[in-house]
C-alpha cells in the first residue's frame, strides 16, 4: 500500500482520470473531494461493505417473496420512524 | 410505470449494478394488485431477486433529494417520470421483515435505468422494521 502526506488544498491523481484533493482538514477529520468519471461509483467504505451485507441478505426467490406476500395480504402494513 | 400503476413486467437496466448483487439487468413486476410489493427478478438468474416496495405507500414522510450525479446518470429530468422502491429484508422471518430507507433503488420509467442511491440522509437506515398490524388493528385491503 501506498501512503503518502497531503496538505490542505494538495491532490493526489489515481489513473488518468481520478483526482482526490484535501479540502480541510480538521482534528481528526479530512474533508476529501474526488473528480472522477460518472461511471465510476464512490462510497464511504463501511456504508459500502453494509449495503452489499444488506443487499446479499435481501436476496430472495419469487416463490418466497410470493409465500411472504400471501401471509400479509391482509395486513396493515406501515414504517414506524424511527425515535416515534 | 408509475409507483401506483399496474404496468408489470418491465425490464429494467441497472448499469452501474448493486452492491452484492452480481447482475445488471432485471424483471420489475407487481406482485399482486393493489399490493406496494414489488419483484425485482435477475434476468439472468431467475432465481435471483429482491422483494421490493413502494416506501411512499407504508411511509408517507418518506423523502429525500436525489444528488445531481445520480440524476444526471439515470437521465432524470421531470420528477414525473421516476419511480422509487426500496428493497425487503425477510431473511430474519415474515415478522422481522426490515427496509432499506438509506438505500433506495430509483428509476427512471422512461429510458429503464436503475441505481441504487446511497443517501447522505442521518433520519433513513438501511434496517427500519416494517410493521405488520395483525388481527383487529388490520385495515384490510
Amino acid at each position: 500500500m501506498l501512503v503518502l502526506a497531503r496538505k490542505k488544498g494538495q491532490s493526489i491523481v489515481i489513473g488518468r482520470n481520478v483526482r482526490v484533493f484535501v479540502a480541510e482538514v480538521s482534528g481528526e477529520t479530512v474533508r476529501l473531494g474526488i473528480e472522477a468519471p460518472p461511471e465510476m461509483e464512490i462510497f464511504r467504505e463501511e456504508i459500502y461493505r453494509q449495503l452489499r451485507e444488506e443487499n446479499t441478505g435481501s436476496i430472495t426467490t419469487p416463490m418466497e417473496a410470493r409465500g411472504f406476500l400471501s401471509k400479509n395480504t391482509d395486513k396493515k402494513i406501515r414504517i414506524i420512524p424511527e425515535g416515534s | 410505470m408509475e409507483n401506483n400503476g399496474r404496468q408489470t413486467g418491465v425490464v429494467i437496466s441497472f448499469p452501474w449494478g448493486m452492491p452484492g448483487l452480481d447482475y445488471n439487468e432485471y424483471i420489475l413486476s407487481s406482485l399482486a394488485t393493489d399490493s406496494p410489493f414489488y419483484f425485482l427478478q435477475s434476468t439472468a438468474c431467475p432465481e435471483v431477486g429482491l422483494l421490493l416496495i413502494n416506501p411512499f405507500s407504508v411511509y408517507e414522510d418518506y423523502e429525500f433529494d436525489l444528488d445531481e450525479e445520480s440524476a444526471r446518470q439515470l437521465e432524470i429530468g421531470d420528477q414525473n417520470h421516476v419511480a422509487v422502491f426500496c428493497t425487503v429484508n425477510t431473511s430474519l422471518g415474515a415478522d422481522s421483515a426490515t427496509v432499506n430507507l438509506l438505500a433506495p433503488i430509483v428509476i427512471n420509467s422512461d429510458c429503464l435505468l436503475g441505481k441504487q442511491v446511497v443517501l447522505n440522509d442521518k433520519r433513513y437506515s438501511l434496517r427500519t422494521p416494517l410493521v405488520i398490524c395483525r388481527g383487529d388493528q388490520g385495515e384490510g385491503r
